[in-house]
């Protein structure tokens, strides 16, 4: 399958402070890719490298070969961008917003963009600025699909948007990645979210991308193991993959990536009276993994069958 | 796709440009006699302008004081609504990922903003030298070639305002940077400006530096970062 996205050693510093540390990114096509890291750890900056709005002080960026910085008006009108917080001219209605949009694309598609509004129940008259932000994401989405954009590039698109809405907006975007085997790139805080569309993801940790797998595959590369002793445990051995241990009462957690037989048989060797393995999901894994600020983080990025 | 930025660039700064328009015919209202203004905020601002014109339109200083004042803070303003607002917004992560050149669009801007400027910018040397032209109005001599001195300090603040646009897009830290070239332009409006020179020359000078100003502003956004 052919890479849309690949990214080389993309560097960007702000100031002193590295943003993003040599991303080397591949996304192929038709995948959905959803790109996970905690506030600050470079998501929004790589994206908008991606589309050319910064610069990279380093590396570069390919959007279907082109390098970004020189992207042609054609190639960026196959490209939708959802921009995080959805900034979107608050003076103007709906209608004037798309009446806006339309000429730029030749591809433009009217009838969805009806369609859209019409499912949100959006009124065409109603300025931009009276609506709420749940229905600011859904203008900027159908504003986003209408041109039948075969790459869609969207910055934690559902920020700030209640339970309902959010779930709502999820559908919707299912369903247009459903219509055709679109290519999207997502960033979210919400794990959920990420889990329901995603088949792949990326974890940046401090800007640096620690994470390049499906996302099944990082459930599984992550073990959590419980182990109860009748006294103060012992202290956590040194083991090749360890994500994190912590001490609560009698009990030891530790949080181990690549899980296997030489793990168990380390921990076995603790001598605890109890010991048990949990799987985790999306959220927890994510959270155990970016948990903490200084510790050694694995790596895993080659999966298996791809 | 032109006519599409145009549109919305209009949109955005017809109540800047209808303000102003409006405070330059409440200053040339109170130069033709016409007394609107008592009730207004600012009216020590209007108040100072003579209650009819004191000597020759144009030719003596009742109108330019007043003109330059209000045409300077309708560029500041509409360099602002153009270039500074967008970036307050993030709405120029919007704008600048439709498929246009990032040139071609703050081409259109500029070029939209430019002429909106002058076009409210005249407004009040058309009504003015209007009532001048008129016969019996006022005992002075009245030329339409009067006219070209405010012409001329209406060209050249089409410079400040480009220095103003350059000032808002430059991505600069320090406060000293971002407005050197506000500062270098000023100084050379105020050069150009009074100076008498031909007007083909003046007009060229502006021509040119226009140019550069336009071509700096087209670079600066096609290479700044928008975080």
């Amino acid at each position: 399958m052919n890479d849309i996205i690949t990214t080389h050693r993309l560097t960007k510093y702000y100031g002193k402070q590295r943003i993003v540390d040599t991303l080397n990114l591949s996304i192929p096509e038709g995948s959905v890719y959803g790109l996970l890291g905690r506030n600050g750890a470079g998501k929004s900056t790589a994206i908008k490298m991606l589309l050319g709005m910064v610069r990279p002080d380093r590396g570069r960026a390919e959007l279907y070969g082109e390098d970004v910085t020189t992207l042609r008006p054609e190639s960026r009108a196959r490209i939708a961008y959802m921009a995080e917080g959805h900034p979107l001219y608050t003076g103007m209605t709906i209608k004037q917003l798309v009446a806006f949009s339309a000429p730029f694309y030749e591809t433009w598609n009217q009838d969805l963009v009806g369609q859209i509004l019409d499912h949100f129940q959006l009124s065409r008259k109603k300025r931009i600025r009276h609506l709420s932000r749940g229905q600011r994401a859904q203008v900027a989405l159908a504003i986003a699909v209408a041109p039948d954009p075969e790459l869609l590039i969207l910055d934690d698109p559902t920020l700030g948007l209640d339970t309902v809405v959010r779930r709502d907006f999820l559908e919707s975007l299912i369903q247009i990645i459903q219509r055709k085997g679109r290519t999207i790139l997502f960033s979210s805080h919400v794990l959920g979210d990420v889990e329901r569309v995603a088949d792949r993801i990326g974890v940046m940790v401090a800007g640096v991308l620690r994470v390049d797998c499906p996302t099944e595959h990082f459930k599984k590369s992550l073990r959590k193991v419980v182990l109860e002793f009748t006294g103060e445990p012992p202290a956590t051995p040194s083991l090749e993959g360890l994500v994190g241990a912590r001490q609560v009462g009698s009990t030891l957690e530790v949080v181990i990536a690549g899980y296997n037989g030489v793990h168990r048989e380390a921990l076995d060797g603790l001598n605890p009276t109890h010991l048990e393995e949990v799987e985790l999901n999306l959220e927890d894994a994510f959270i155990e993994y970016t948990r903490g600020e200084k510790k050694p983080l694995p790596i895993f990025y080659r999966e298996e069958g791809e | 796709m032109w006519w599409a930025i145009v549109r919305k660039e209009l949109r955005e700064i017809a109540p800047i440009g209808l303000l102003a328009v409006a405070v330059h015919l409440v200053f040339v209202s109170g130069l033709m006699g016409i007394k609107l203004v008592t009730n207004l905020p600012f009216r020590g601002f209007f108040l100072n302008v003579p209650q009819g014109t004191q000597g020759i339109p144009f030719v003596h200083q009742d109108f330019a004081w007043g003109f330059t004042i209000v045409t300077i803070v309708f560029a500041i303003v509409l360099a602002f609504r153009q270039a500074a607002w967008e970036d307050i917004k993030g709405t120029y992560l919007f704008l600048f990922h439709r498929p246009m050149a990032r040139t071609h669009i703050f081409l259109a801007k500029i070029l939209t903003g430019i002429g909106f400027y002058v076009v409210c910018s005249f407004v009040p040397i058309v009504v003015y030298g209007w009532w001048a032209a008129t016969p019996g109005n006022h005992p002075g001599p009245f030329e339409w070639s009067m006219t070209w001195g405010s012409i001329r300090i209406l060209f050249t603040i089409v410079l400040l305002y480009l220095g103003i646009l350059v000032t808002y897009i430059l991505p600069a830290r320090w406060l000293g940077t971002r407005i050197l070239p506000l500062v270098a332009v000023g100084c050379l409006a105020m050069a150009i400006a009074p100076t008498p020179l031909l007007w083909p020359l003046s007009l060229s000078i502006i021509i040119i530096l226009a140019s550069l100003l336009i071509t700096t502003i087209c670079h600066i956004a096609t290479n700044r970062d928008y975080a």
